[in-house]
């Protein structure tokens, strides 16, 4: 039944075609010839018999041999009338498969889209009504054109009303999409079960990502007959969905690895399919095959699916392991250790294990304990082997602490050696993941005035140093590049002390992890924070846009500044051939141009349409900053063949003396494939003080990065050899800092004291000092600027300045501190005068971390992705406190931007004293806990009497999620992927290889019957556009006429003069013939009107009745007689008497006659 | 009989139209094709290219493969990589005496003679130095039909090295500079078909000129200079002749066009210009001319070839 309906709707013009010419037959032969009947037959024939393809073939053939046979009828005059019949017939049929197919889709397709019509001002739609009056107007304007004419005529100008009344009512489009998309989108977490083996080739491989592969690379493959426009994409995501491959219609994948790095120690599957979502093109029927254990830590996928079902996609999925249990896993839930170290005490320290075997498993269980100051790591107990029994089994361990109290790390470690079977018989644990078999935890020390110097050298700081040991106060010292470069031992190092101090530190001595993770320090953990300056500190030392820099008062950019000393800096970039190599291009041009001043000028050369020009012009960079990193973006590096160009453009704007710049420097970032022919060019930039560091980023080898190498030498520049592009900015910061020398203020002068408050309190003026930092003090109202310079060009500048940062408080000396014995710095005058050690001890005191009492107790659990603080009050009588207000600050592991951690934290009071607040801690990783909290209380004054006071306290916490919740997943969560496909319709494929092959093959994937979108499309201008021309055709029509007659016979007559037939006489004759009869027709009606004039009275009267006397008679004399025709020559009557051989006599004679009148 | 003449005379006037290909070069590309992707038959920013007897396309990109498409840009289903190329890609590939495709992996000092369907028959290098008789960047190479190999190094090391048809050392010529007969990058080498010279001819790209060699070093001429009129060249990346050997195709990085020259340096016209669209380059690396005189064009930043008659 279907097949004779898909065959009638496939053939139903040529079905059309035969019914019209078929029954009508005997009517058809009436009005028409027998050949058009025929010519139609066959043209349905061949819609309903031939395939297109084959009809093509035998149209082109019959076409050949019939321009074969007209060169012959040309050339020769010969023609076969049978085989002329026989190939129009082949030509036809031909046609048909060709033509009446496709013609017939177009037809329906037409169809669909005058239904689908839909006017925007369906009011103008009324001028339709026009029609009506225009066919009976023109109807009797146009009278006498004949009937074809007149109603083409009639027809074109309803077509053009029509076609305007349309375009007013800007009808549109609507067209149907009818492909469908297919997104894969593959889960490669860590929770997806391998299923393991060794290759031929002895590599370890996973026979369910093959299996997944295979599954993907055969349903695009074979995605079956009709479905070749369909597209297909692939995305696969852990903690981040990447598209790895876009939608696109191309016939395969060969997918064989993904290129896009995922990190799978997440599951986000409502990230991936909101990439998904956000990847399909428009208009096409979307679905998504979702390959995933369904194991999700992160993201909502459910919210997903939900948008995605309202998008109109669907969801199949192929739940991998569906039902598979990993039995054989072993894991350290925690280690607990009491957040806070009593000096002196034991402390009790326990280790949770949890055993999924039914059996008891046996291994090695090591507990270390780490001081992160001194890096030393101790064995809490030896090693000793333990037994799990199923379930939780838990361990304690007793630490007995040094007398300084300090943090720590704690890190458990279960080394599984087996399954206990039968009696004391190991089996092995197949199947366990490691990753899981470790956890931390951070023991965090109470304050204790400790501070934390952090200096480029050791020493650099010396006298301070001593100065502040001789005031009791506790302060170490220590070079940059001894800090702890990981997040989490960082915060645990940093932990340990109450004041951070960084002195004279360039920016680029820290990583971007190191100054979150400073920051925080401050304002989540509530540690103090002072930068002190120096030829390398604030602007000069690059801080602009950096974490630090936010927790400062001041900040590190001038705005706009009076003086002397511009820089240049022009970036030459090249491609480069590393991955992700443009991004980091870019990304070190924003930085170069971020530190730079103001008044510094910068430009950029790079490779484009055009060759090596200008990307940025040199220019100043004034407040121009978002413009300039708009123009970085659009930067495309290309491969320079050479650098004598660029060095010569950038050489030429740098040493133009109208920029008076002090510092003219290049930088340039290469492989080191572009070659240096003119060596003397480097001469002359070294004269001209003009010097060029090269950055050679993976150079192709030694040959290349000795050129670069060269370069800089030649001009005093330096060159970097960059393997890890996250060496390039520290690079740029630094080579930047070289050039912007407008930071620097370096003359005496005289500091003035604005009020002594808070870090000031009782200094009432300051000696000289010779040199200090520009800067810009931030925009708050928090911000206090005790000291100042004087005006230099009627700007001020913050010697120092202070405010109140999140929990914490900071503080910037924009001077230096580093005047000691043999070395006289900028605060020379001060080192050698009684204030100093008062001044430091008062703005580091100032900073201190609140205090920190034993009032506050503070408990953490971890349980479900959440941790639980629990806060007990109690004062010294162990009585709780219930008025605290309590503030939270919480360092996270990915280091959240300042602002966004507090409103997770919010505590209730659930008991007398009793304070609780939750966070979601979905990241593996250490978060850090602060809680300040505050009262009003009534404390007897100096004077005896009661006054208010403000009562402060505050405790802190570590907590660690000790690995990913990836492998804490023991078996695949399956009802969520079915709730997934259930919620979008969707199907569901096993995870079998024969299941998978099956829905590949079967073409499953593309199954149609998707939501297709339509899209409105405006054809105003088209129609327009046909009005205009039909208004053409309408002039046309009525203009020209055209005598079906005389083409017909001229067409007859070309064939008879190609036939070689003397037709050619008798066509003219035919044609005259048709002229004579129509002049003899319109003569006999002029004759009977001139007869009607003359002889109205009497119709019937002979026409031979005599005129009465002199009626028709000329007076004699009034005009010359007319002249007598001339005799005709002899040889008239000898020539030809025909029609035409008068006609042109009579029109000679008509010649002569004017020449002869002319003569006359 | 003259009516027949008659006849025959008007038919072929008819026809001449036709059968004269409408006459002159056009203004757009004949085709087009090729697109951005990591899937076989797509292109990573194409960067040389040789052609077949057969006029198969062999093109190298900046991922390394090699991939083989029929004059008319269908993809031919082979694609094959150099064994390594994290060092860097490969920049020169040509047709070698016997047919096989010499490729020229500049940063592994070697050229690498592969097989039409990609099977690697053997790698020619020589040690990785400076010295004569070692190899710097390879450039481009190419080998006439007596088996001798011409290889131009780019770098330092700028210079014309002949190999024996076994791939020893036989002599090298040029060094780094601007006079003639010294190099600034070396894109390409060409030979002149019927050349009774037997000429090398040489894209020198850093210095915009084309020079031209007997096959024993001694330079015979040296013409173009740095500019973007007519006759004068930006960075010439890659040359071939004609298959007469009556034109010189010239594909100009810098100026992104393709410049006609007679093999005297005689320029007869230009064709294209920078941009995105049909008809126009993107920094084109290379160019090839097929047997029926059309030159394939490498629009490496585009990621496309244009096939031009010009």
């Amino acid at each position: 039944m279907n097949s004779t309906l898909d065959f009638v709707t496939t053939h139903w013009l040529a079905l059309l075609l035969f019914a019209a010419v078929v029954p009508g037959a005997r009517g058809l032969r009436r009005r028409t010839s027998p050949l058009t009947g025929a010519a139609l037959l066959l043209l349905a024939a061949g819609g309903l018999v031939l395939e297109p393809v084959v009809g093509a073939w035998a149209a082109g053939a019959a076409l050949l041999v019939l321009f074969l046979l007209s060169l012959l009828l040309i050339v020769s005059g010969q023609w076969w009338t049978p085989v002329g019949y026989a190939l129009g017939a082949v030509l036809t049929l031909g046609l048909g498969g060709l033509c009446v197919g496709p013609l017939g889709a177009g037809l329906v397709d037409v169809g669909k889209m005058v239904l689908s019509f839909e006017p925007a001002q369906p009011w103008w739609l009324l001028l339709l009504g026009l029609v009506p009056v225009i066919v009976w107007m023109s109807f009797r304007s146009l009278a006498g054109l004949g009937p074809v004419r007149r109603w083409a005529a009639i027809g074109l100008r309803c077509a053009i009303v029509i076609f305007l009344a349309l375009a007013l009512a800007e009808v549109k489009l609507k067209h149907q999409n009818e492909t469908t998309t297919v997104l894969f989108v593959v889960d490669r977490s860590f929770s997806v079960p391998q299923e393991s083996y060794t290759s031929k080739e002895g590599k370890p491989e996973d026979a369910r990502w093959d299996r997944v592969r295979k599954f993907i690379n055969e349903a695009v493959e074979k995605r079956g007959p009709g479905r070749e426009r369909d597209k297909a994409g692939l995305i696969v995501f852990g903690r981040r969905p990447r598209l790895e491959l876009p939608p696109s219609d191309a016939p395969r994948f060969k997918l064989t690895e993904v290129a896009a790095t995922v990190d799978g120690n997440y599951t986000d599957i409502g990230a991936a399919i909101k990439l998904a979502l956000a990847s399909f093109p428009e208009g096409a029927g979307k679905r998504i095959v979702l390959v995933s254990d369904g194991n999700e830590n992160m993201g909502n996928a459910e919210e997903q699916a939900r948008i995605a079902k309202l998008n109109g996609a669907q969801i199949d999925v192929v739940p991998l392991a569906a039902g598979l249990k990993n039995e054989n896993e072993v894991l350290v839930q925690s280690i607990e250790a009491p957040p806070l170290a009593e000096e002196g005490t034991q402390l009790p320290i326990r280790v949770l294990l949890r055993n999924h075997n039914p059996n008891p498993v046996e291994g090695i269980l090591t507990v270390r304990q780490t001081s992160v100051g001194d890096g030393v790591t101790t064995l809490v107990e030896p090693a000793r082997r333990v037994r799990v029994q199923p379930g939780l089994t838990s361990f304690t361990l007793k630490q007995s602490l040094k007398p300084r109290q300090q943090s720590y790390s704690y890190e458990a470690e279960f080394v599984p050696e087996g399954v206990v079977v039968g009696k004391d018989k190991l089996e092995p644990l197949v199947g366990d993941r490691v990753q899981n078999n470790r956890a931390t935890t951070h023991v965090v020390a109470r304050g204790q005035r400790r501070i934390l110097l952090i200096e480029q050298t050791e020493g650099d700081h010396r006298n301070l140093e001593r100065e502040m040991r001789g005031r009791k106060m506790d302060i170490l010292a220590l070079p940059v590049n001894t800090l702890p470069k990981d997040k989490d031992k960082l915060a645990v190092f940093l932990s340990n002390f109450d004041c951070v101090v960084l002195a004279n530190l360039p920016a680029e001595t820290l990583t971007d992890e190191q100054m979150e993770m400073i920051r925080s320090n401050t304002h989540e953990q509530g540690c103090g924070l002072v930068m002190v300056g120096g030829k390398e500190g604030f602007g000069a030392g690059g801080w602009q846009n950096t974490p630090v820099e936010k927790a400062l008062p001041v900040d590190s950019e001038i705005k706009a500044l009076k003086v002397q000393g511009k820089g240049g800096l022009v970036m030459i970039m090249h491609a480069c051939e590393m991955p992700e190599g443009n991004f980091w291009e870019k990304k070190i041009a924003k930085i170069a141009i971020d530190k730079l001043s103001n008044v510094d000028e910068v430009g950029v050369i790079g490779l484009d349409f055009g060759g090596q020009k200008w990307h940025i012009p040199l220019q100043e960079i004034g407040d121009k900053r978002a413009w300039l990193h708009g123009q970085v973006d659009k930067i495309n590096p290309g491969d320079m063949p050479d650098f004598d160009t660029p060095l010569n453009m950038a050489h030429k704007e740098l040493t133009d003396p109208r920029r008076e710049l002090s510092v003219r420097h290049v930088i340039i970032v290469s492989d080191g494939d572009p070659q240096l022919t003119n060596q003397q060019l480097l001469a002359q930039m070294r004269k001209d003080k003009v010097t060029v560091s090269t950055v050679g980023v993976a150079t192709h080898g030694a040959p290349q990065a000795q050129a670069l190498a060269n370069i800089a030498r030649s001009t005093g520049g330096k060159f970097h050899s960059v393997t890890n592009p996250n060496m390039l900015p520290g690079i740029y910061l630094k080579e930047t800092r070289l050039v912007s020398q407008s930071f620097l203020y370096e003359k005496r002068f005289q500091p003035k004291v604005n009020y002594a408050s808070g870090p000031t309190d009782t200094i009432k003026a300051v000696p000289p000092l010779h040199g200090f930092v520009r800067t810009t003090p931030k925009q708050s109202p928090l911000v206090e600027i005790p000291i100042e310079s004087p005006p230099f060009n009627e700007q001020k500048f913050p010697i120092l300045a202070y405010w109140p940062y999140g929990l914490g408080k900071s503080a910037a000396f924009t001077s230096d501190a580093q005047s000691q014995k043999g070395k006289l710095s900028w605060d020379r005058e001060w080192a050698d005068s009684d204030m100093y050690v008062k001044f430091w001890e008062q703005v580091i005191t100032w900073a201190l971390r609140p205090t920190e009492s034993k009032r506050l107790a503070i408990t953490t659990e971890q349980r479900d992705g959440k941790v639980r603080v629990i806060i007990d009050a109690r004062d010294e009588q162990n009585r709780p406190i219930d008025d605290f207000k309590l503030r939270v600050g919480l360092t996270t592991p990915t280091g959240k931007a300042e602002g966004q951690t507090k409103a997770e934290l919010k505590f209730e009071q659930k008991n007398s004293g009793v304070y609780e607040a939750e966070f979601k801690a979905e990241e593996s990783g250490s978060y850090f806990i602060n809680v300040q909290a505050s009262r009003k209380v009534k404390r007897n004054g100096p004077d005896g009497k009661p006054v208010e006071a403000e009562d402060q306290d505050s405790v802190r916490a570590g907590v660690t999620i000790p690995y990913s919740p990836e492998y804490s997943d023991l078996e695949s969560n399956a009802t969520l992927m079915d709730k997934l496909r259930g919620m979008t319709d969707g199907k569901s494929y096993e995870d079998d290889a024969k299941a998978l092959e099956e829905a590949a093959t079967g073409g499953d994937v593309f199954r149609t019957g998707l939501p297709t979108s339509k899209n409105l499309q405006p054809i105003w201008y088209w129609l327009l556009f046909a009005a205009g021309t039909l208004l053409f055709f309408d002039v046309a029509v009525r203009r020209i006429a055209v005598e079906v007659g005389a083409a017909v016979t001229a067409a007859t007559a070309t064939w008879d003069r190609l036939r070689g037939r003397a037709a050619a006489a008798q066509a003219v004759p035919e044609f005259f013939d048709r002229l004579k009869s129509r002049k003899a027709q319109v003569g006999e009606t002029m004759q009977k009107t001139k007869s009607a004039r003359r002889f109205d009275a009497d119709e019937a009267a002979p026409v031979a009745a005599a005129a009465p006397a002199g009626a028709d008679a000329l007076p004699e004399k009034t005009a010359p007689a007319p002249r007598a025709p001339r005799p005709r020559a002899a040889a008239d009557a000898g020539e030809g008497n025909d029609y035409l051989s008068r006609l042109r006599k009579a029109k000679q004679r008509a010649m002569q006659d004017r020449d002869e009148d002319g003569n006359e | 009989m003259t009516v027949v003449c008659r006849r025959l005379a008007s038919l072929c006037l008819c026809l001449l139209p036709a059968l004269a290909g409408c006459g002159g070069s056009r203004t757009q590309p004949e085709l087009v094709w090729g697109r951005f992707g990591g899937r076989d038959g797509d292109f990573n920013k194409p960067r040389a290219a040789a052609i077949d007897a057969h006029d198969r396309l062999y093109i190298v990109d900046f991922s390394a493969r090699v991939q083989v498409y029929d004059r008319d840009g269908h993809y031919l289903n082979l694609t094959w990589r150099t064994p390594d190329w994290n060092n860097g890609k490969p920049s020169g590939l040509s047709i070698d005496r016997d047919g096989n495709l010499l490729l020229s992996d500049s940063h592994y000092h070697c050229l690498r003679v592969y097989g039409l369907d990609g099977t690697l028959l053997k790698t020619l290098g020589l040690p990785a130095g400076s010295e004569p008789g070692q190899f710097g960047y390879l450039g481009d190479a190419v080998q006439d039909e007596d088996g001798y190999y011409y290889v131009a190094e780019f770098g330092e090391t700028s210079r014309i090295t002949k190999l024996n048809a076994d791939g020893t050392f036989l002599k090298c010529w040029g060094a780094l500079g601007t006079a003639p007969g010294e190099f600034s990058r070396v894109r390409a080498l060409t030979f002149r078909p019927n050349d009774p010279d037997k000429l090398l001819y040489l894209a020198d790209a850093a210095n915009h000129r084309i020079q031209v060699f007997t096959r024993d070093g001694a330079l015979v001429d040296c013409w173009g200079v740095a500019g973007s009129a007519p006759g004068e060249l930006s960075y010439p990346y890659d040359l071939a002749f004609s298959p007469k050997g009556d034109v010189l195709y010239v594909v100009e990085f810098g100026n992104q066009r393709v410049q006609k020259f007679t093999p005297e340096g005689k320029s007869l016209g230009c064709w294209g210009s920078p941009g995105r669209g049909p008809g126009q380059f993107y920094q084109p690396w290379a160019l090839v001319v097929d047997s029926r005189g059309r030159v394939h064009v490498i629009d490496s930043q585009n990621h496309r070839v244009q096939r031009i008659d010009f």
